[in-house]
């Protein structure tokens, strides 16, 4: 399966496309962010006009800080798309290795491994997430840290499972029959096309990192201020809620697109590669 | 068929001898103690009684093993933020709350997402799927606690429909908003599952040769697409039992309902440790428990699953 053909299976999804679009969109605006917002995330530039309502010259308003609102939220892109993608490697990182491994080797080593998924598997993300950062701190660095701890368990067992088949393949049979290590057999011939599966876990863990890191924030256990994280402002904007409810709204709109935008892309992505599936629309 | 449950129970319970091991260990790493004084300092000896009291002098694996042992027989001991009651009777108290609210909330979520996904997969791309496709967009999009303040800020606030908060079982008044709230997330997703596990079904060949017959359409619906299409809406339907656990976290500090959702953190916070751990071991093996129950479940609405060498 080349990229070619996934693209052009994808293409043909019109959530997926527009998911795209829009991630596109917020990429450009996190990395251009100094040039389309009118202060830095944490200048209290406008102090006398705290909790403005959204105008020509503040789009979003200001808070209750005396911050303009709208280059909050824009700032607040970079901090989630960077977590987002930040421990969606890291998950790779954890994950495939071991995924592959019990794979190849099964018995023992599978037996392992699949115990240690299933031990993060049953408790919630959330409450592990929690728990360890009251052990380590908050903070943007351990917040990706601790949620890729919390989030590789089914890049594993999506790498396991496609280990599990395709050792089985002609070429694999082949490779062991000429005497190659089993080290070199699996990381030259057997990940290298796996690479499908490994690529929709990473989409697939995207937004659900992100809206973790919501929550935390919104629990008041992620990052720190004044660093803009959408959570941390959707619960900021609770104590005005009755008279400035926009300083909620905001955020919310901006996570929801983002989650939204990176679930349909990951499903396309699941959808384009698994030939069942394709041609619905 | 037996065997392969004894194993599934066995390893199960090694992964949550390892989880208890994993997060009693945590929780004594994170620094602090239950009863550092902040507001009232207490005299040496006072504190040394008190820790002698709770058994935090002895050795962690002392520790750990002495409450493993008591969990054994249902008793968890005291919790250190209110210690007048049993752990067990903290449970008691505000279990019922939660799962009251919380099983009400799955059951409109259950059958509205199973009504509605097999409407929408029965007419694809007409109004009702898309309604469909946005209902469930939004539910796993916008966070659970943002639609809930949302929900305060219009209901209670603008149109004082129903109290802002507070719970109540005389007064189903304040009902209302949290059970929207607890099933707006498994509502999103059973809908989107039935829809595609629906959409597959009605693929299948064996639908075109029940029309062929002349089967009339709701008979083929219910009779053959709809028991198949369940299948795989099983393995997500039970963990949102346990799911609900979590959010309720979340929504019981939105609504200010006095249910277990708060202590799962404020025993964190408060180092709470007899109560984390309990509130642990509890949404583990519940949770252990969901994924075995499903796997079992599994096997027997699909006959397709054979399990390994069992079967021939």
């Amino acid at each position: 399966m080349n990229i070619a053909e996934i693209w052009f299976y994808l293409r043909k999804n019109k959530l997926a496309v527009t998911g795209l679009v829009i991630i596109l969109v917020l990429i450009i605006g996190a990395v251009f962010a100094p040039l389309i917002t009118p202060t830095g995330y944490a200048e209290q530039k406008y102090l006398e006009k705290i909790n403005d309502f959204p105008s020509v010259h503040h789009w979003f308003g200001v808070d209750a800080l005396g911050r303009d609102y709208y280059s909050r939220v824009i700032y607040g892109i970079r901090i989630s798309l960077l977590v987002g993608f930040s421990t969606a490697l890291l998950a790779l990182v954890i994950g495939v290795p071991l995924g592959a491994l019990a794979g190849y080797l099964g018995g023992i080593v599978d037996w392992v491994v699949m115990r240690l998924v299933e031990t993060f598997s049953v408790i919630p993300p959330l409450l592990i997430a929690i728990l360890f950062v009251t052990l380590f701190g908050s903070g943007l660095e351990n917040i990706i840290f601790i949620l890729a701890m919390v989030s590789w368990m089914d890049v594993c067992r999506l790498v396991r499972g496609e280990i599990l088949t395709l050792k089985e393949r002609e070429y694999a049979v082949a490779a062991k029959a000429i005497g190659a290590r089993p080290y070199r057999i699996l990381f030259r011939h057997l990940l290298p096309n796996a690479v499908a599966p490994i690529i929709v876990g990473m989409v697939l863990c995207l937004p659900n990192a992100i809206m973790l890191e919501a929550t935390l924030s919104f629990l008041g256990v992620g990052v720190n201020p004044p660093t803009p994280s959408w959570g941390q402002m959707i619960s900021e904007g609770l104590y005005y809620i009755q008279f400035y409810w926009y300083l909620t709204l905001f955020p919310a709109i901006f996570l929801a697109l983002t989650v939204l935008s990176l679930s349909f892309i990951g499903d396309g992505l699941r959808d384009a590669m698994d030939p069942r599936l394709r041609g619905r629309g | 068929m037996v065997v392969y449950i004894i194993k599934r129970i066995l390893s199960s319970l090694v992964s949550l001898i390892i989880v208890t091991i994993i997060i009693f260990s945590v929780m004594h790493s994170i620094p602090g103690g239950p009863f550092d004084e902040e507001k009232m300092p207490l005299s040496p000896a006072a504190k040394e009684k008190i820790l002698e009291m709770y058994g935090l002098n002895d050795p962690l694996y002392v520790q750990y093993f002495k409450f493993m042992w008591n969990a054994l027989h249902f008793n968890f001991g005291k919790s250190y933020q209110s210690p007048g009651e049993e752990i067990i009777d903290l449970v008691k108290r505000t279990l019922p709350i939660s799962a009251f609210m919380g099983g009400l909330g799955l059951a409109w979520a259950i059958t509205a997402g199973l009504l509605l996904g097999i409407v929408s997969a029965r007419k694809p791309n007409t109004f009702l799927d898309y309604l469909c496709t946005a209902f469930s967009s939004y539910s796993i999009s916008v966070p659970v606690y943002v639609s809930s303040i949302f929900m305060i800020f219009i209901f209670s606030l603008k149109f004082h429909w129903f109290p802002s908060g507070g719970f109540s079982f005389g007064e189903p008044r304040t009902w209302i908003m949290p059970i929207i709230a607890y099933g707006l997330f498994p509502f999103g997703i059973i809908a989107r599952y039935t829809r595609s596990s629906m959409l597959e079904v009605l693929n299948e060949p064996y639908i075109l040769t029940a029309k062929a017959k002349g089967l009339p359409d709701w008979y083929i619906l219910i009779r053959h697409a709809f028991k198949n299409a369940l299948i795989p809406v099983i393995t997500i339907l039970l963990p949102m039992f346990t799911g609900v656990m979590t959010g309720s976290i979340l929504i019981e500090k939105v609504f200010r309902i006095p249910g277990l959702g708060g202590y799962f953190v404020t025993s964190i916070y408060k180092r709470d440790y007899p109560l984390e751990m309990t509130l642990m071991l509890f949404i583990s093996v519940s949770l252990s428990l969901t994924y075995l129950v499903t796997d079992i479940v599994y096997t027997i609405v699909d006959p397709r699953v054979r399990l390994g060498k069992g079967k021939k």
